[in-house]
């Protein structure tokens, strides 16, 4: 063999190669995609996990959390787990994947390899699963086996709906049921002679944020994102509203969202009782809790661990909780916010072991307590809600008050967000309709009606 | 002409990685251009349809305008300001300048994470740095993170200070490269300081003020971390009312947010062409490549 080669057969060997690396790449990511719902098209999705003819005896389970405080319960109950079931035959991997989890689990779902037996799905996550298939192709539907193994469900769980496709199958173990509270600084609070917890409806607490402004200027009982959808969400939400209907229609400009952004307009602008935040995730809204400028805010069950107690821990015994004041009365009190589920992939050797692992760890009642005890999040099963270990429970973060109480009882009225697979676009439609809305360039049925327009134009485009 | 083969097996490494990483998934995206690819249904091919559809699209053209309006902020303000810097920094009788243009240049291995918290709370309305300064100074606070008008001010300083200290180091380069004798032969016929600057430092700059001018907008057309980062957590991306929103940032929320591959591919594609045309017509008014 010669090891010459002359310069116009070396770059006709390397324009092969090039051509042919490109294509090869190409025809390996269009393989890649449809080897991977060819494989799970096997699936007899109907039937549900336990169908699964695998025998994966040996497998390790690994299983993906997008942030570290999931490990918080998943260590112990995996510690609990492993004494109780020497018998289970797994090594099991509970991995925190840090930046680009969901990128990293599209492109393994997408490649049909390389995606975990189970992973934490953030809800707006499962929009871009939704989208353009079927879900069922890559992750399991789980309907079944909830029938089966709880024949109670329908009344012993509370909401799974951001999970849950068009046509009522379930992809996700939900984590917690995320309710929303009104969280509040009493000490300042009680200064000013205003209990929160008598507030009704939102004009009781339109009133009391006034006399709270009046005792304590440069303070506020509320704050109001005003870039984005933290507070427009949580309250178009609660008042029966949202981005689509259970049919999947766009209901963008229903009147119950129309009088939540006028809500929120009126807080923010009109009656200047809620402070206009820019950020409520950045250092500014650090800053507003440190010094009392954000003395009250709407928030989930965690956020309480993930917010308050790690900004202002210095505050301890200086924060209460109440429950939200209503639209109307008899309207719900609360709504699901954030949280997240751990969805089953088809990729995985061992679906069964791995739904037995989730119910011991999130469904079983000890899971549920152990989940909200070491990371708060609140259980979704109603027999558990009330457990004597959450209800009676004092948090030292709220002067012994009974957090746990408190979730207890909105948690039943607490409304849930659908899903759809246009909801990212739905999402950042509605976003750009806030700022807009606050310098009141538009009113809010105005801007309401145009991005109701324009979601309804993006998904018809497809 | 006979060559040995070896050589060439040296220096394939980076071909192989190249065509692999770089060039293989760059094709594959042109091809996904023209396809409906979305979440985990396989590619479906649709011709032009992606690229017709962008010209309607409110939201790219918006995202064309704001990052032409960064990158004119990059040639215009970015470009002077670091030649500016590097003629500073490179005084002979300055003292401590290594030190100052260490400083100068800190900014640019700042991770993009840390500038944007750290800016996020300059610009804040009630808290910030900047509000204060232009309270003292007897004028009015500014929403910078609000204002549809003041954000995307507000993410050029971000940008401004960001690279402007690097680029300065190009010029710093290219500065040292100018022989002292014709300064000193420029003295000598009674040339002052902008005469010295405008007929000797810029034609010898020539060179690299043209790399720096095409870098930088390579670079503009490609911004995302700045305005990303800059409501620190993301989840706002792309500013009130998408007052700040770049196409790189369109393209990710295409791509990766919506789910929509194949318009995403074709967004790449569209910035791809204005990058690679905007370079070629920075070569050739600039006289690139001309012998003379």
């Amino acid at each position: 063999m010669t090891n010459e080669v002359s310069r116009r057969e070396f770059l006709k060997v390397v324009g092969t190669g090039v051509v042919g690396l490109a294509a090869g790449t190409a025809i390996g990511y269009n393989l890649a995609s449809i080897g991977g719902a060819t494989a799970v098209e096997l699936e007899p999705r109907e039937v549900g996990i336990t169908a699964t003819p695998v025998s994966s005896r040996g497998e390790k389970i690994t299983i993906w959390v997008s942030n570290p405080v999931h490990l918080k319960y998943w260590e112990p109950r995996l510690e609990k787990f492993r004494a109780e079931r020497p018998d289970f035959g797994h090594e099991i991997e509970a991995l925190h994947v840090s930046g680009g989890i969901y990128e990293k689990l599209m492109a393994a779902l997408l490649a049909g390899k390389g995606a975990p037996d189970t992973v934490n799905v953030a809800s707006n996550w499962m929009s871009g699963i939704f989208k353009g298939g079927d879900a069922g192709d890559v992750l399991y539907d789980i309907v079944p086996n909830l029938l089966e193994d709880y024949p109670n469900y329908n009344t012993e769980f509370l909401k799974w709906s951001p999970y849950t496709d068009l046509d009522g199958k379930i992809y996700g173990v939900e984590l917690g049921l995320c309710p929303t509270i009104y969280y509040y600084r009493k000490d300042l609070h009680d200064e000013a002679g205003i209990d929160p917890a008598t507030y009704v409806t939102y004009e009781d607490f339109i009133e009391g944020g006034k006399a709270f402004n009046e005792a304590h200027p440069g303070k506020f009982s509320m704050v109001a994102d005003v870039s984005g959808m933290d507070t427009f969400g949580i309250l178009m939400m609660q008042n029966g509203g949202g981005y689509f209907d259970k049919a999947g229609d766009v209901i963008v400009d229903c009147d119950e969202n129309i009088e939540a952004l006028q809500l929120l307009y009126d807080m923010a602008v009109i009656d200047e009782m809620a402070w206009p935040s820019p950020n409520v995730w950045g250092p500014g809204m650090w800053a507003a809790l440190e010094d009392g400028t954000a003395a009250g805010n709407i928030g989930a069950d965690w956020y309480s661990t993930a917010v308050l107690q790690v900004h202002v821990p210095d505050q301890a015994g200086k924060w209460a909780a109440a429950p939200m004041p209503v639209f109307k009365p008899g309207g719900a009190v609360s709504m699901q916010h954030g949280g997240g589920a751990y969805c089953i992939t088809k990729q995985s050797k061992s679906p069964v072991a791995t739904w037995e692992l989730l119910k011991y760890v999130l469904m079983s009642g000890e899971g549920q307590i152990s989940k909200y005890e070491q990371a708060g999040f609140f259980p979704n099963r109603l027999d558990v809600m009330n457990d004597s270990r959450i209800v009676d429970a004092g948090d030292p973060f709220f002067g012994g008050q009974k957090i746990g109480a408190l979730l207890a009882e909105v948690a039943p009225s607490t409304v849930s967000a659908l899903a759809h697979p246009f909801l990212p676009e739905a999402m950042e439609v509605v976003r750009k309709v806030v700022p807009v809305v606050i310098a009141g360039e538009k009113t809010p049925q105005a801007a309401l009606r145009d991005a109701a327009q324009e979601t309804k134009d993006l998904i018809a485009r497809g | 002409m006979r060559q040995k083969i070896t050589p060439y097996i040296f220096i394939s490494p980076f071909f192989v990685l190249f065509f692999t990483f770089v060039l293989g998934p760059a094709l594959y995206a042109f091809y996904a251009g023209f396809t409906k690819w979305q979440g985990l249904s396989p590619p479906e091919l649709v011709g032009l349809q992606n690229y017709v559809y962008l010209f309607e699209d409110k939201t790219f053209l918006l995202s064309l305008t704001n990052t032409i309006w960064y990158s004119t902020v990059g040639i215009f303000v970015i470009v002077p300001l670091a030649l500016f810097l590097a003629s500073v920094l490179n005084i002979e009788w300055l003292e401590r300048k290594s030190f100052f243009r260490a400083i100068y240049f800190a900014p640019a291995i700042t991770p993009a994470i840390v500038v944007g918290a750290v800016f996020a709370l300059v610009y804040d309305q009630k808290y910030g740095v900047l509000n204060w300064a232009l309270l003292q100074a007897g004028l009015q606070s500014v929403e910078w993170l609000t204002s549809v008008k003041w954000f995307k001010v507000a993410v050029a300083g971000m940008i401004i200070w960001r690279w402007s200290g690097y680029h300065m180091v190009y010029f710093l380069a290219g500065l040292q490269g100018i022989p002292e004798d014709l300064y000193g032969a420029a003295k000598v016929d009674g040339a002052n300081v902008w005469q010295r600057f405008r007929y000797i430092t810029v034609p010898s700059l020539r060179p690299t003020i043209i790399f720096v001018l095409v870098m930088m907008t390579i670079s503009s057309f490609q911004i995302f971390a700045e305005p990303y980062m800059l409501l620190s957590d993301g989840r706002g991306f792309g500013g009130p009312s998408d007052s700040g929103l770049s196409i790189a940032m369109y393209l990710y929320r295409t791509g990766f947010v919506f789910m929509k591959r194949g318009y995403g591919s074709a967004i790449g594609a569209i910035l791809f062409v204005i990058v690679l045309v905007l370079s070629l017509m920075q070569t050739r008014v600039l006289g690139v490549f001309r012998e003379n």
